[in-house]
């Protein structure tokens, strides 16, 4: 396999290679090392390599597959993660000013579930400030930009994690999605990204954003590699047996209201196709209402907006001056919310879960374009900076943000390319604790399809 | 209720709550956070206007 082929090897692939011998773990992050410091340079997705730790995790892999010891199915898999995921002796960033950087002295739970199962941890990528946005635009650390046009926004808030591997830097990377941070840049950067049900994967020793509407999940090439990332982070197996069912007879929901509307025309015209593709290959249509469903992101606004707010509030009143324009906006704007505003907001989630699931129970999955539009350029002018980075996040998380209230697991899968050669995800829904249905649908889809081995030219 | 005077009525609330929980902002925060407060009250609207009366304000997430 050559060098160029083993950057974007799947991590199914690379595990399989690493435990037969056909590779070491060290060949592997060697390479990964290499092809990051040889162009990470114009992209910046990483905040931090960590090749010391990498390398002797990739040889304490490849002692065990030499002594026969059982190596778990990440052996030797090069990983990134969002950096604010806790890497103990690491500094967690948050992508924000220094003064609020410290440094873990233990692993978060689900790099200790990584580490187990094999993986190599290369380094920590680039978000949007403590992930409070879409655009990656950060002052603290530079723009992460997309491999398929530096000049435009990879998404986010984890949008290094997204950039990473669609540059072929790692073959998957941890992402967190409490508006659609997972799915955004892996729409916009042509790549898988995976926001499991709310709970199924651990939160703790991941700088929060928002308690209630928090997800930690993977980014990756294919669905196949998102179900093994999320088999060793819920520590379920089911998603794996369930993965190659194929999607005969599966109901499948397209909800036009307000998930199909003002949507650039590049973006309906592949997602329209990739509905036919499921539909082809054995997914019968059907048209239950979605009711309520733009109140499920007004609801997700509030509620965001308030537990940011208090999050952050000491911070806020000790170092305001250190945030971003955009982030301190965000942020100033929750402590104006009574708690009875707040109440409000949950009442009415507790309200819309059960009402969606309801009206869901007809079906198995919805679909939908993860975004209305391929990524947006990166604005240069700092004063149209704070106001045009508000406005692209109510934009971007508009069919994002309402699966964050309800829970529900989602999967973005690229989908086609805009005229303008920028990529273009679809969206998979599915009922709460179902997450395997998504998965098999990402990977039927994929198994029909090859926007997925799309790769960018950097 | 025209847009002026609604933007006015948050301007108040917003000038309200800073002096009485002492936030320090400027001028020109304040003025960068009025059309932020204003959505999203007018969010919560919309959200008050659900039959939510009944509704607990917690969810239990769990495996059914």
């Amino acid at each position: 396999m050559s060098r160029h082929a083993q950057s974007y090897a799947t991590v199914q692939e690379i595990a399989a290679r690493v435990a037969s011998r056909a590779v070491s773990a060290v060949d592997v992050t060697e390479t990964a090392l290499e092809r990051i410091a040889q162009h990470d340079q114009r992209l910046n997705s990483f905040i931090r390599v960590v090749p010391d730790g990498a390398l002797e995790a990739a040889r304490d892999v490849d002692d065990a597959v030499r002594a026969g010891r059982p190596v778990g199915p990440l052996a030797g898999v090069p990983l990134a993660l969002k950096d604010l995921v806790d890497l103990a002796g690491v500094p967690t960033t948050a992508g924000a000013h220094r003064l609020f950087h410290y440094t873990p002295t233990t692993d978060a739970s689900v790099v200790t579930r990584l580490r187990s199962a094999g993986a190599v941890i290369v380094g920590k990528t680039g978000l949007h400030e403590f992930a409070y946005g879409v655009t990656n635009i950060n002052p603290h650390t530079g723009p992460v930009r997309n491999p398929w046009d530096l000049a435009r926004i990879p998404g986010g808030s984890s949008g290094g994690s997204g950039a990473a591997v669609a540059a072929g830097f790692v073959s998957a990377a941890l992402g967190t999605d409490t508006g659609g941070s997972i799915r955004i840049p892996a729409a916009l950067c042509g790549v898988t990204g995976f926001k499991p049900t709310f709970g199924r994967v651990p939160v703790d020793g991941v700088t929060p954003l928002s308690w209630t509407l928090d997800h930690v999940g993977p980014l990756a090439r294919t669905a196949a590699d998102a179900a093994v990332l999320f088999s060793v982070l819920a520590q379920v197996t089911e998603v794996l047996t369930e993965l190659s069912r194929g999607i005969a007879g599966l109901r499948l929901s397209v909800p036009e209201e307000l998930f199909w509307e003002e949507l650039d025309r590049d973006v309906m015209s592949c997602c329209r196709d990739a509905v036919r593709v499921l539909t082809s290959g054995g997914a019968v249509q059907r048209s239950p209402a979605f009711p309520h469903a733009s109140e499920c992101g007004a609801a997700a606004a509030v509620i965001l907006a308030a537990e940011a707010a208090a999050y952050h509030e000491r911070r806020l009143r000790e170092h305001g001056d250190a945030f971003g324009e955009d982030v301190r906006v965000r942020l100033d704007r929750g402590l104006f919310l009574s708690a009875a505003d707040y109440l409000a907001a949950q009442r009415a989630r507790a309200h819309l879960i059960r009402e969606a699931t309801q009206a869901l129970e007809g079906v198995d999955i919805l679909v939908m374009p993860t975004t209305p539009a391929p990524a947006a350029h990166i604005e240069g002018d700092p004063s149209h900076g704070a106001r045009a980075s508000l406005a692209l996040s109510v934009r971007y998380t508009r069919f994002t943000n309402p699966f964050n209230l309800l829970g529900f697991p989602a999967l973005s899968i690229p989908c086609g390319l805009s005229r303008d050669g920028l990529p273009i995800g679809l969206q998979i829904v599915g009922r709460p604790f179902d997450d395997a249905t998504v998965l098999r649908v990402g990977h039927a889809y994929q198994q029909l399809t090859d926007w997925h081995r799309r790769q960018p030219s950097i | 209720m025209g847009d002026e005077l609604v933007t006015a009525r948050v301007l108040e609330m917003v000038e309200s709550v800073v002096g009485m929980r002492e936030y320090h902002f400027s001028p020109q925060r304040i003025a960068a956070v009025v059309p932020e407060v204003q959505r999203l009250q007018e969010l919560l609207e919309r959200l008050r206007a659900l039959p939510i009366d009944n509704e607990f304000p917690a969810v239990r997430f769990a495996h059914r």
